[in-house]
This record gives structure tokens, sequence and C-alpha cells, in this order.
């Protein structure tokens, strides 16, 4: 059979019946979705929207690096009380899945040298990497859901979304648990540095920032795709009037440069000067360098790069929730399969790949030398 | 945010599949929720700036959770899912009808009952494996791969009948 004709004539009869059927549709007036349905769907949307978008971005925390630690959080404040089919699925896929075990999803994992600590729904589990033995801190608020975590001195720094949408910490004894900010509108991402949070809000896409010691905030942007932040720079990926741009700013000044891209990117991180994007859509990698952007052979929803080296999840591999996890060369252009059937993975401390395989709960997990890339635990 | 530009453009069209084949507005919105559940869990392949295949991709599911919750509604057993499993022993012809033109291929397709055509479309042109489709149409995966294989059988015999 004529491959190329099938899928032709397969698509005209597609293209032909959605016609038909828009045609039919002028014919009718527009349905008015009842209230439930309006507000099960915005919910679900909400949450699983914000779920898929920050795939790419996750805490990264180098050595050189202490002070500045990027959260990734998710947005699903002002769930419904009730909603049955939807309701149901964001249980069962992004509560029991995402957050009802052990996961480094959106950064939930993080170390400090000695304990690599994961977030998980009522938990934080607290492994050393010397003894292998793993302790449990129970979490006392009621926060129904947690996202992304890291460690600073010591605290355990977690977000929650919610009610008391905020960020909380709990000591690493376990022993005190306090709200350190509110934020009452609900954010899919923050960024804490000494001075700022840097707020990516649930609605509209608004970048806030946020003083620490003053309270006081300032709306950057609106519409953002993402953003990222490093120990210089503020990169702020954003349309305006429906055109996506890359704005860049000092972080002293937050006097943003823009540049026009020519492709709609869906996340951003930035290594060695130069950035990596995912474009929407395929997920491939856009590397821009001096305002040039180059589109590398990677198709990866979530990424980074330490040392002309990167690691990512294979968009090209999905299935069953897991990918596989590949290891690039991004001087020699080598690519390596580390893993396959990877749900999650958590770069640690630049030195271990702390690998999640199979969806939660058939997940095991693994600790990998990222120098050499061996198995180590 | 791609979730809901798809939400916001297509629910009207979603909706109007389900309810031609629902005839109940409550049903029809559920249909719509379950098709987007599903969507949802296949972003990464959507390409929203293709408007059609995405459109082609959205009415195809809807369409699918529809007929299916018509069956559960009407009690309706479809032994065509046995069928599917029966293995077809004739052997088409094949290389002889390489050459023929797509219109003759539309003709054999538009021939097609619907589950065969929606499953060859998600294969060939949306590109969805046998396990994917298995999931998103929640069938096993033997009869997705049945249904792909007596649905290009079907398309040759007919296209070998008016030749």
């Amino acid at each position: 059979m004529d491959e190329k004709l099938l899928k032709e004539a397969l698509h005209k009869v597609m293209e032909q019946d959605v016609e038909a059927i828009e045609e039919a549709m002028k014919n009718t007036s527009e349905h008015v979705f009842s209230n439930a349905f309006e507000n099960e769907m915005e919910d679900f949307i909400r949450m699983s929207s914000k779920n898929y978008i920050t795939i790419g971005k996750r805490t990264v925390r180098k050595a050189s690096m202490i002070a500045v630690v990027a959260v990734m959080l998710i947005a699903c404040v002002g769930f419904s009380p009730i909603g049955k089919t939807v309701w149901d699925y964001c249980v069962t896929v992004f509560q029991k899945e995402t957050f009802g075990n052990i996961s480094m999803g959106l950064g939930r994992a993080a170390y400090d040298g000695e304990n690599v600590y994961f977030l998980a729904n009522d938990v934080v589990y607290s492994y050393n990497v010397n003894s292998n033995e793993l302790e449990e801190l129970q979490l006392q608020d009621e926060t129904p859901v947690r996202t992304s975590m890291f460690v600073q001195d010591e605290f355990i720094y977690y977000g929650s979304v919610g009610e008391n949408s905020g960020l909380k910490r709990i000591s690493k004894d376990g022993t005190t648990a306090e709200q350190v900010m509110d934020y009452e509108k609900g954010f899919q991402q923050i960024f804490i540095d000494e001075k700022n949070a840097y707020i990516l809000e649930s609605i509209e896409g608004a970048l806030v920032v946020k003083d620490l010691q003053t309270g006081k905030e300032d709306e950057l942007f609106s519409h953002v795709l993402s953003y990222f932040v490093d120990e210089e720079k503020v990169y702020v990926i954003a349309r305006e009037n429906d055109t996506p741009y890359l704005f860049v700013a000092d972080k002293a000044t937050l006097q943003f440069a823009k540049q026009e891209l020519s492709f709609t990117p869906i996340s951003i991180y930035v290594a060695n000067e130069e950035l990596y994007l995912a474009q929407q859509g395929d997920y491939q990698i856009v590397r821009i360098n001096d305002g040039v952007e180059e589109k590398l052979p990677l198709y990866g929803t979530y990424y980074q790069v330490v040392d002309d080296k990167m690691i990512y999840l294979d968009s090209t591999t999905f299935f069953d929730s897991c990918f596989d996890l590949v290891f690039y060369d991004l001087k020699s252009g080598i690519s390596e399969v580390i893993c396959e059937n990877v749900f999650d993975f958590a770069l640690i401390d630049a030195n271990y790949i702390y690998i999640q395989c199979d969806a939660i709960p058939d997940s095991k997990y693994y600790l990998y030398d990222y120098n050499d890339l061996k198995l180590i635990y | 945010v791609v979730l809901e530009e798809l939400y916001v453009k297509y629910r009207q069209l979603m909706f109007y599949v389900a309810n031609e084949i629902l005839d109940d507005t409550q049903l029809a919105e559920d249909a719509v929720q379950e098709a987007f559940i599903r969507i949802a869990k296949n972003m990464h392949k959507i390409d929203i700036a293709n408007d059609l295949k995405t459109k082609a991709f959205v009415v195809t599911i809807v369409h699918n959770v529809a007929l299916t919750m018509l069956k559960k509604e009407n009690h309706y057993y479809d032994f065509s899912e046995y069928q599917d499993l029966i293995v077809d022993k004739q052997e088409v012809e094949k290389d002889v009808l390489d050459r023929l033109e797509v219109k003759s291929y539309i003709s054999a397709i538009r021939k097609l009952p619907e589950k065969y055509r929606d499953i060859l479309y998600l294969h060939c042109v949306q590109e969805y494996t046998i396990s994917e489709i298995s999931k998103l149409l929640q069938l096993s995966q033997e009869v997705v791969k049945k249904r792909i294989q007596r649905g290009r059988k079907k398309i040759l015999k007919d296209i070998k009948k008016g030749t």
C-alpha cells in the first residue's frame, strides 16, 4: 500500500469532514455550557496546563549557587470542592501520580551535600547519600497540594498552593514549620534570591517581582510563558500582541532589552550565557547565542545543562508517562541514552542524577554519577 | 496556555460533534470533558499552529468518546470488537495497487466504518503509536492493531474492486 497516498487521503477525508461539521454548525446557535461544566473545565485547565508547561523547568542547584535557587510551582489554586470527572482525574493523575509519592517532578528534590530531600504529599523524605538512611519529616500544615522545594541553611523550603498559597519552610530536624510568604493569587513558578521573589502568577501569566523585605510588588510582564533567573540576569519569554519575545535584564536594574523570536517557546534554561528554549509543539530545543537562534537536533520536555553537557527527557520517546533520559554532549554532538522509561529525574549538585523510572506507583529509583553516567545505587 | 487555547477554540465544535451523536446536552458536555482529559494527556503531540490537524484530532477524539458513551447508554454491545480479533486470512495483493491515485483511496476511506477510519487517521496522519491510541480511545492494543490491519485491508479490497 502506498503509505503516502493513504496518509494524504485520510487527511483529505478528515479535512472534508471537519469542514462539513463546521458548515452544519453555522445553522445552530452556540451552546451555553452549564456552570458546573465551566467550573470544572476551568479548574482542570488551570491545573493540567500549568503542570504541563512547567515540565520544562525545575530546580537547579549548583554548588556555586547556594543562595540562588529556583523553585518551580504548579498553579492549582482554587479547586472547586466538587466536580466528578475532572476532579477525579486531577486527584488520580496530578495528585497521586505527581504528588502522592516521592517525586522529583518540578523540582521536588534538593541536595545539601549530605542529604537528598524529596517532597512528598505530607512528608519530606530525607535520604542520606553516605549512610543510605531514609528519614521522614512530617509536614504539619493543612495545605492540600505542595510543590517544589529547595534547601538553604537549616531549612527546607517548599511551595504550597490552594487556600494557603505561599512559600513555607520546615527545619531539617522537622521541629519547626512556618509560612515564609503568603501569595493568595496563586502562582505557577517562583524564584527566590536574597532580595526578591520572582513570581509567575497563575492568572494571565503575570510576572511579578516582590521585594522580600518591604513586600512591595511590581508587575514586570503579562502573558509570560516562562522565565529563568541566574546570578546576574532575568530572562523572560512572553507574548506581546501574540508575538513571542525574549526579554533580558540585569537583576539590579530590571531594564529589559527585547528580541523577537521566530518561534513560540514554552520553557527556558540558561547556562554559560547560552539560552536553551524548547519550542511549543514538538519541544525542539533552540539554542540562542548572542541573539542568533540555532535549532539543535534534540526534543526535550525537560532539560538541564552543566559543563557543555545536556541531559533531557526525550519527548519523541514518550510512552506511558515516561521518556528516555538522554545525555548529549553539546560540543561533540554525541548523545547517549542513560536510561529508558524515565518518569522524572533530578540533577543534584551537578554530581548526581537521581532517576525515577516508571510512573508511580511502580516507580524505581536510581542514583547515577553525572560525570561518568555510571549507576551508583 | 495551549490547553486553554484549545478549549476556547474548539469546545463548541466538540460539543456539536458529541451532541449530534448523543442528542443530549448533558451527556455531550460530559463527552467534551472526557475528550479534553484525554487530549490533555497528549498535549506534547499537538501542534497548535497546525489548525486543521488539531481540529481533526479533537473531532476524532470527541467523536470516539461520544460513540463509546452512546454504546453504554444504550446498553449496546459492539460485537465487531470480537470480529476485529478474528484473523482475516485472505491475502491481499499489494504491489499492483501502489500507483493508484489518491482519489481511489479517498473513496475507499469514505466507505470504511468510522471506527477503522478514526484509528487509521490517528495512526497514519497524527502518527500515534498503537499503545498511544489504545490509551487515547481506551481500547486494548490488540483491538487497535487489528482495526488498523482490517482498515488497511478493507481499503485495499475496495480499491482493487474499483480497478
